[in-house]
């Protein structure tokens, strides 16, 4: 290696840029499921309570990117055919929400039962308790464990590149193809990805410090 | 006991509601028209690709070339298309691909077999070729044929996964144990350089195309190479043609009537001559969808 | 749409690449525990270079994705005269990236037996290796399965990405079959209740792991 391959960075930087882009939609997908799914396995009907318990464990149980085949190739022969970037944030997303609404159910959970019990004492109505008391406490219990599950979420986009959608991973096959520089091509989509998942785990670190203080 | 409880049922109801809504919106729409009708109405046509040379590929500027985009883009210009979309996806994805709607037709040089035929409708083919093998230099196992890699004791064979090889390999009686599948063939001659297989097997342009790009002293097409003879004598050749979902008829007459003007008039020959096909790879009158598709 | 007979037809062909799933699953596992030993060893060695080397691969290897390792060790390293099988490559990267988050376990473990522990021993003239093998690793292991068993099945989960490097395991079969019958459906809902069945199994084992060795909560 002589020169540093710079050449090859536009087209790998677009695809980066997609990475990016799957992230941040699948990110927001994932974290409303997660509050739908575990808000319906808190649920006092029983039905629900199950719907959603298979929903996790089937999610959680098998692999990401045979969900991601399954909506891919699979759903179309039943009418429902979305284009490759809705499928990746569907089915990334649903996957993702498996284990996020794990995530709100602890911190619900967490929270210590004499906080509803002070906010009784204090004549604080329910709305309130929870809009002032419950929820703040759950989301800082819960933003470390959030933090962690994004940096699982960007790791994962490289797999939607099985499903043809021109990501990193994607970008760096196909240059391969067109280039045959193999070494170069896959030690820069190795260095991006840990630029961009690198700053992440610092940040996740900084957040855990921070919601210590309030345990 | 968990603390959340009924009222925030309702809310989260109209949310679900909403992420239904959403994703509904996403699904494609059923199509009134037809795919001849759209492409003429809005002059434009998705084509599907598995960006291998010369079949259909993207070059470095972005433009959709390839012997079977020139000859969509020629046949269809008579029909009002101006612009041609690519549609790079993995070569077995082409087929789920064009029957779930993603592009309307495939442009990536599949050939004309049997079992395609029941999945997808095909136009006339357009170019005839031959198969061949790549080997490392100097063909260590001395392999110039199918049956040498069946007689072969150990040899292993590198093809692409979907493509009409893997059906000529089992034929030959070569053993699955003994064929390694990539999703495309710069990724299977990777494999023969990391020496995973001994020779991979495409055809030949294909071939001829990736040595050139590859500029390897290492590996070598492999000569003289024994084609596959079929049961009538002849020597088994693969057709090239335009896959199109089952339900476009009027699309298929329309290039089919397109494609025969053009083999009649030598325009056809010029297109592909472009890519490194010569008269050898033409198709002759008698070679039809309909005759091809029979198994 | 979903052809019950065919589906079942496949069932000895798919049965061969779960096979191979398996071999995967208890190769990389094997090799993942023994990676993040050497890695938790190396960062307890108080060598810091050796520190420094083992952190960075550690935090370089949860940062990127297992697939773009996958493609690396299979595509890349032979031309510097690194080569192996693709099941083997595949079983070898399973070990490398999963050994780093392994690591944290072996951290955690053995950060959780009381200062207690190793003030006693010292103070009993116990050797170090004596140490680490009656006192702290007997105290550290039992916490420490209910995670391991977690990653287990993680790492099972993780099996299918091997078929992106040709591995024959029951996802590159379903593949392989899809890509010569143009079938999608059978092929890929047999693989999937196939690697569901012994996810589910191994949810079940988890469970009774989690019962006996959980630490108890403070």
């Amino acid at each position: 290696m002589n020169t540093p391959p710079f050449d090859l960075l536009p087209q790998l930087l677009k695809g980066a840029g997609v990475t990016l882009q799957v992230t941040g939609l699948t990110a927001v997908v994932a974290l409303i499921l997660s509050f739908l799914v575990a808000f319906a396995r808190m649920a006092p009907m029983r039905l629900l309570r199950g719907a959603a318990t298979v929903y996790v464990e089937v999610l959680r149980g098998t692999s990401a990117i045979v969900q991601l085949f399954y909506l891919f190739f699979i759903l179309p022969a039943f009418g429902l055919s979305m284009g490759p970037l809705t499928t990746a944030v569907i089915g990334l997303g649903m996957n993702m929400s498996a284990y996020g609404s794990e995530v709100v159910r602890a911190g619900f959970t967490a929270v210590p039962r004499n906080q509803s019990e002070a906010a009784a004492a204090l004549a604080l109505n329910r709305v309130q308790t929870y809009r002032l008391v419950i929820i703040p406490q759950a989301l800082v219990i819960m933003m470390p464990s959030f933090g962690n599950l994004l940096i699982e979420l960007i790791k994962a986009t490289s797999l939607v590149s099985l499903i043809t959608l021109t990501e990193l991973t994607f970008s760096g096959r196909q240059m391969v193809v067109t280039t045959g520089r193999s070494f170069q091509v896959w030690g820069l989509v190795l260095l991006i990805y840990f630029l961009m998942a690198y700053p992440l785990t610092r940040l996740v670190g900084r957040i855990e410090r921070y919601a210590a203080r309030f345990r | 006991m968990p603390i959340i409880h009924s009222h925030l049922h309702r809310r989260h109801f109209l949310a679900g509601s909403a992420a239904l809504a959403v994703l509904g919106s996403f699904c494609s729409v059923a199509r009134a028209d037809s795919t001849l009708d759209r492409i003429k109405q809005t002059g434009a046509v998705a084509v599907g690709i598995a960006n291998e040379k010369p079949y259909g590929f993207v070059e470095t500027g972005g433009k959709l070339v390839g012997a079977i985009p020139d000859v969509i883009f020629a046949a269809l210009e008579p029909h009002g298309l101006k612009d041609m979309k690519a549609e790079i996806v993995e070569f077995n994805a082409l087929i789920p691909g064009i029957n779930a709607n993603r592009f309307d037709i495939i442009g990536a040089g599949m050939y004309i077999r049997p079992k395609r035929c029941e999945a997808i409708a095909f136009t006339n083919p357009v170019t005839r070729a031959g198969y061949g093998f790549a080997s490392l230099k100097g063909n260590p196992k001395n392999l110039h044929s199918l049956k040498d890699l069946a007689q072969s004791a150990d040899a292993i064979v590198g093809t692409q996964n979907g493509s009409a090889q893997v059906e000529e390999l089992s034929k030959a009686g070569v053993p699955t144990d003994r064929v390694v599948l990539f999703s495309n063939a710069t990724e299977a001659l990777a494999g023969m350089k990391a020496k995973r297989v001994d020779v991979i097997y495409f055809p030949g342009l294909e071939l001829g195309d990736l040595l050139k790009t590859a500029n390897d002293p290492e590996v070598e097409r492999v000569q003289p190479f024994q084609q596959v003879i079929g049961d009538n004598g002849e020597p088994e050749f693969g057709y090239s043609a335009l896959g199109l979902r089952k339900g476009d008829d009027d699309l298929r007459q329309a290039l089919n009537a397109e494609i025969a003007k053009m083999l009649e008039s030598g325009r056809l020959l010029q297109i592909i001559s472009k890519y490194g096909y010569g008269a050898d790879e033409l198709p002759t009158k008698d070679d039809t969808a309909d005759r091809l598709c029979k198994p | 749409m979903f052809e019950l007979g065919f589906a079942i037809s496949l069932i000895p062909e798919m049965l061969r690449g779960l096979w191979v799933t398996m071999i995967a699953t208890f190769g990389g596992f094997a090799l993942a525990l023994l990676v993040g030993s050497l890695l938790e060893a190396g960062r307890r060695s108080g060598v810091s270079a050796l520190q420094s080397v083992c952190n960075g691969y550690i935090t370089f290897v949860r940062c990127t994705p297992l697939l773009v390792q996958l493609y690396f060790v299979f595509y890349v390293l032979p031309a510097y005269g690194i080569r192996f099988r693709a099941l083997t490559t595949g079983i070898i990267c399973l070990g490398l990236h999963i050994g780093a988050y392994i690591a944290e376990v072996y951290r955690s473990g053995i950060d959780a037996v009381g200062k207690g522990q190793w003030d006693a021993s010292r103070s009993l003239g116990l050797p170090l290796f004596a140490t680490w093998r009656h006192v702290i690793i007997p105290q550290a292991l039992p916490p420490m399965l209910p995670p391991l068993g977690n990653f287990f099945i993680g790492l099972f989960k993780e099996t299918p990405l091997l078929a992106a490097i040709t591995v024959i395991d029951v996802f590159g079969t379903a593949n392989a079959i899809a890509g010569r019958t143009f079938r999608y459906n059978e092929p890929y809902t047999v693989a999937a209740l196939m690697l569901l069945a012994i996810s589910l199994l191994a949810a079940y084992g988890q469970r009774r792991l989690e019962r006996r060795f959980a630490k108890a909560e403070g």
